[in-house]
């Protein structure tokens, strides 16, 4: 199975429920009629400051499932559909003052998505914002993006929103990547939090692929023995007490 | 690192509004003219409208926040109207859903073509204006001090509470320094309380000073007081400054404004209430 080449996990800030995590993730495996072997993952990292930024997120994810190349034009026409979605969504919600206030000013969600041929071995991402992409080989960080520094965290970044006068320029911010793979390859898709903690250990040297891949599995044991790691981390202030979404791509 | 707390339901923050409300606040500001008090209220309104929004939630309103107005003139008291009437600080969640009324106000808008139309807002108000009294701002001080002291003492780890006084005048009841110095002496395990002035003053000579660093432009005794008493900026908010609003500040820069029109006091408030890291 295509899709068991991914781990994932979503695990909320510290203190809220699992209904209130704004990250999203989505995974699509598709066998195409050219009988390409195509894999379609993204992230999304729905703002705290809005409101209704998980079902933004949501949105965004979830039509990341049929995009085609090229992939900024193909999210640039979407956009259009997608906003509309978000406001028929809203449209049957009866919401106090504040909400409807809020709502006019529209959701905000940071994106990364991958699109991996594994006929041709190769790939190609956009993303918008601070969810990364880390592609590791032989034990190197050999590219990450869109943030190539962890200085760079926390500086507020152009998010995409489901009001198109809140983005009149976001086509200067859509960052597109590509690459070839080989056998071994391991990709990291992650939310800012994990991203920061990853990107400042690999300054460090400290190869924090490794201990990623000693934490994921898939029972529920497996996936508590992340939380706590995660959990001690947050404590200890490594890892800022965000929601986290993690995709790990063994190739 | 001070000032890195975060602000969350599990630990909230709080704001309190020391508002004078002594016969003068009834003179006109010079831009609009129209009374400070009747500005200031409009200012604090519009700003708790702004906080309820910013910390709604597609469920509801989270409670990152507790906030209070004091006020001082006639009486010292907690200056809320309606249902929350006579209470302190107050959830965010109870001030989005207990306005005293909503009002509708008349706004202009871009009408995309080039020219302005009218369209009606809705403005809730919690807080009315009052202009009666002397100024008995020392007493206000030991008022506030006690509703902070408190507060830090159920929030030890809190993002620290900020405290923004808007006065026109003198005070009538002593020096109020101390209580002011008090005040800023007050900490969470983040930092110090963060203490803002603005000062609306009549002093002919004064004109308009914004978050400076040294009392080299300030025309009185009354504003160096304030202006000495006030915090420095933290540096989220030295960013925010410059950033958002073009101020020229500096890492010494001090929480003091001097003879602001409207605008600048709403942009004063707009920096006070705005810590970096809401959860």
């Amino acid at each position: 199975m295509l899709k068991d080449k991914v781990f994932n996990i979503l695990i909320p800030k510290q203190g809220n429920s699992e209904q209130e995590c704004e990250d999203c993730i989505s995974i699509k495996a598709t066998k195409e009629q050219n009988k390409k072997l195509r894999l379609r993952v993204a992230i999304a990292d729905g703002a705290t400051e809005s409101s209704f930024a998980k079902e933004w997120s949501n949105l965004l994810t979830k039509s990341f499932d049929k995009f085609k190349l090229p992939l900024k034009e193909t999210l640039l026409n979407k956009l259009t559909d997608l906003r509309k979605k978000q406001e028929v969504l809203l449209k049957d919600i009866e919401l106090p003052w504040y909400a409807q206030e809020k709502a006019e000013n529209g959701a905000f969600s940071a994106f990364l998505g991958i699109r991996i041929d594994l006929v041709n071995h190769n790939y190609e991402a956009i993303a918008i914002g601070d969810c990364c992409l880390f592609h590791i080989r032989n034990e190197v960080v050999i590219k990450q993006f869109p943030v190539m520094n962890s200085s760079e965290f926390g500086n507020n970044p152009y998010l995409i929103s489901s009001k198109p006068n809140k983005n009149t320029d976001l086509v200067n911010y859509l960052i597109e990547e590509k690459g070839d793979l080989s056998k071994g390859d391991i990709l990291f898709l992650m939310s800012d939090a994990l991203a920061h903690w990853f990107m400042k250990n690999n300054e460090l040297n400290e190869h924090p692929w490794n201990i990623l891949l000693g934490l994921k599995g898939k029972t529920k044991e497996e996936k508590l023995k992340f939380n706590s790691w995660l959990t001690e981390r947050r404590i200890s202030k490594e890892i800022k007490n965000d929601d986290v979404v993690l995709a790990i791509i063994e190739l | 690192m001070a000032y890195s707390a975060e602000i969350s339901r599990q630990n909230p923050s709080c704001f309190l509004f020391v508002i004078d409300q002594s016969g003068s606040m009834g003179d006109n500001f010079s831009n609009p003219p129209k009374p400070k008090a009747q500005g200031v209220s409009d200012a604090i309104n519009k700003l708790l409208s702004n906080l309820v929004i910013k910390c709604a939630k597609s469920e509801g309103v989270r409670d990152y926040y507790y906030v209070g107005v004091l006020g001082y003139g006639k009486d010292i008291a907690p200056a809320f109207s309606g249902a929350i009437a006579g209470k302190d600080l107050v959830s965010i969640s109870e001030i989005a859903n207990n306005p005293a009324r909503i009002e509708e106000r008349v706004k202009k808008v871009d009408d995309g073509a080039g020219g302005l139309i009218d369209q009606t807002v809705k403005f809730p108000v919690w807080f009315d204006p009052t202009a009666n009294g002397g100024t008995p701002m020392t007493q206000a001080f030991q008022q506030a001090n006690q509703i902070i002291d408190n507060w830090i003492k159920q929030h030890p780890d809190c993002f620290p509470p900020t405290v923004i006084h808007i006065t026109d005048g003198e005070s009538t009841d002593g020096n109020p320094s101390n209580e002011m110095q008090n005040l800023t002496n007050l900490t969470s395990s983040d930092g110090n309380v963060l203490l803002f002035n603005l000062h609306l003053s009549d002093n002919p000579n004064a004109r308009t000073v914004e978050f400076p660093s040294n009392t080299e432009v300030l025309p009185d005794q009354y504003s160096e007081m304030l202006f000495q008493a006030a915090s420095k900026l933290t540096p989220f908010m030295v960013d925010i400054a410059k950033k958002e609003y073009n101020l020229n500040v500096s890492e010494n820069s001090r929480g003091f404004v001097l003879n602001g029109d409207l605008a600048l006091i709403i942009t004063a408030l707009e920096i006070g209430t705005r810590p970096s890291n809401l959860r």
